[in-house]
């Protein structure tokens, strides 16, 4: 989440890629105080903002995005998938072969 | 902070939150009359029916927490997010077939910790409780602490009168009523809840240009859309775990599973499943439409109340949109407060009063000291959240500690022999290794971490010395 400080104005918020915002994108123009900003690809990313009538532009705020190492990632996902797996593989053939066992020996507990 | 879009008067969020109070008190009351016995207030007299029993199991899963932060998924992990949200409903799905087994298994059960002493001894139940009163205190006061906030933003409410207000209210009819007025109340509740998701739901649909919100998304979110997101694949396995756990283990659907009707229970855990599917996608799905409608979110935490609010007034509901928020915010978070309400009181009087502390309670003592349970549950959980602090991090710090549980629950329900020492230390090993996990990687893993550790566990105790269960539960 990015917030400011202000008078209550309306301001600008702009992204870019670069440092010197060569081309830059508008992420919000209004009164409120903050915005929450997701969904970031992996990288540095820049923010500034200015008030929506001119003026001078904020210094940048950078936002670095890093994701997690993928070697890290497919081990976990690996295991993600075998836990679930198995979890929900136990459960189905336990309730099967629990059925099976009950009513063969219906009304003993 | 106050959502200025769709706040309402400080007089009518009072007058709102007051009238649903009477009306939830006044149904507890009414249908608590039917509670004539311990039996009666604890499992509605075992004789719950299919529309009855699917509703409230939905009800209580659909949580401040389901309205609150699948849109805040949706925002942070995108369509992956909405996805793990919504994986939830699969324990729900698979609590279905454990229904028939834990009647026949307990066919007096009253609590989940029935279970679990039957299954793992003294040792294995107090570990049981140990984990789910930290769970289901976490999960009361985090939804306490949601209802003060979301009703300071929305009508204006100071955060401690708003707070105490929901507890009140919910205190009261489950206090009155029990279980009966707690899945009475729970049905209302659900019919709202659905009827405000889909009318919300619909209107962003209807105001969304989808080949413009994708253009939108791809350029400025890119990773809400991306397939190969880490967080976000992780945090399907992960919730989907998180969500076995919660459900597998909880006393709120134990209860529910002895109190459903023996033939109706499996139906009704399996329909409910279905039903809270979309609910999460739904929700979500209205926070992707954000960014492409225009609307900026200030604070995440409010991201559904915030975005439904504009998708309403742009619609031109006006001040019913706040209302509309408020009325559904209100009904998810007191369906759920009531249940863990009442299946945590039942557990402090079955299993410590009874249990632990070895007292018996006659039939004549049992509303006196349920009403004693329920009050003191209520007062604590008020206590815990009038400091507001985050204790949204100790839920999901819970998770872990739920996980570690499955498969116990598992292995007690459908093996038939297990080494019960070794089931025990997985469950104590889960819990510290998820937790390590939650620190050293990341939340998104705890719950995996848990459930895997506990699960290797579990497996070895099949085939390391292990013994016959007991199939009796002596008191």
């Amino acid at each position: 989440m990015i917030s400011w400080s202000g008078d209550g104005n309306e301001i600008v918020l702009e992204q870019s890629a670069e440092i010197t915002f060569a081309s830059p994108v508008v992420r919000y123009e209004g009164t409120d105080r903050s915005s929450a900003i997701g969904g970031l690809p992996e990288g540095t990313h820049y923010f500034r903002i200015r008030s929506a009538e001119g003026g001078e532009w904020s210094d940048p705020l950078a936002i670095e995005v890093v994701f997690l190492e993928r070697t890290r990632l497919a081990l976990l996902l690996a295991m993600g998938g075998i836990v679930v797996a198995m979890t929900i593989g136990a459960i189905v053939i336990g309730f099967f072969q629990t059925r099976d066992r009950d009513r063969d020996r219906k009304g003993d507990p | 902070m106050i959502l200025a879009d769709a706040s309402i008067s400080v007089g009518t969020g009072w007058a709102i939150v007051i009238a649903l109070g009477v009306l939830w008190v006044g149904l507890g009351l009414l249908w608590g009359r039917k509670a004539k016995d311990a039996e009666g207030f604890m499992l509605a007299g075992r004789k719950v029916g299919l529309s009855l029993g699917s509703a409230t199991a939905m009800a209580t899963w659909v949580t401040s927490n389901t309205t609150m932060l699948a849109p805040l998924f949706a925002l942070t992990l995108g369509v992956w997010g909405l996805l793990a949200y919504s994986t939830a409903s699969f324990g729900l799905l698979l609590f279905a077939l454990f229904a028939p087994r834990i009647r026949r298994l307990l066919p007096e059960g009253v609590t989940a910790g029935d279970f679990f002493r039957l299954r793992y001894g003294r040792g294995g139940w107090i570990l049981f409780l140990l984990v789910t009163m930290l769970y289901s205190l976490s999960w009361l006061v985090s939804m306490a602490i949601a209802g003060g906030d979301i009703l300071e933003a929305l009508a204006g409410i100071p955060y401690r009168q708003g707070m105490t207000l929901i507890l009140v209210v919910c205190v009261l009819y489950t206090l009155f009523g029990g279980l009966y007025a707690v899945i009475g109340t729970d049905f209302v509740q659900s019919i709202i809840i659905l009827v405000g998701i889909v009318f919300v739901g619909a209107l962003t649909v209807n105001q969304l240009d989808f080949p413009v919100a994708y253009e939108h998304l791809r350029t400025f979110q890119p990773s809400l859309l991306d397939i190969a997101l880490p967080a976000a694949l992780l945090a399907v396995f992960n919730n989907l775990l998180f969500g076995f756990g919660e459900v597998f283990h909880n006393n709120v659907w134990w209860s529910r599973a002895f109190a459903m009707r023996k033939e109706v229970a499996p139906r009704a855990f399996a329909l409910s499943g279905l039903l809270w599917f979309p609910i999460p996608i739904a929700a979500g799905f209205i926070a992707l439409a954000a960014g492409p409608l225009g609307i900026n979110v200030p604070d995440a935490n409010q991201t559904g109340p915030v975005v439904a609010a504009s998708v309403m007034e742009n619609a031109g509901f006006g001040a019913a949109a706040g209302i509309l928020i408020l009325v559904v915010l209100f009904c998810s978070m007191a369906s759920s407060i009531d249940s863990l309400l009442a299946a945590t009181s039942d557990l402090l009087i079955r299993d410590v009063n009874e249990g632990l502390l070895q007292r018996r309670v006659d039939e004549r003592g049992f509303r006196k000291l349920a009403a004693i349970v329920i009050l003191s549950v209520g007062l604590l959980t008020w206590l815990l959240a009038l400091p507001h602090w985050p204790i949204i991090q100790a839920l999901f710090l819970s998770g872990p500690l739920v996980a570690s549980l499955i498969w116990p629950v598992i292995a007690g329900l459908f093996w038939q022999r297990a080494n019960v020492a070794l089931v025990r230390t997985g469950i104590v090993a889960g819990s510290v290794l998820g937790i390590v996990a939650y620190y050293m990687i990341g939340w998104f893993t705890a719950a995996l971490v848990g459930a895997g550790v506990s699960m290797l566990f579990t497996l070895a105790s099949r085939w390391i010395r292990p013994m016959p269960f007991r199939d009796t539960l002596s008191h």
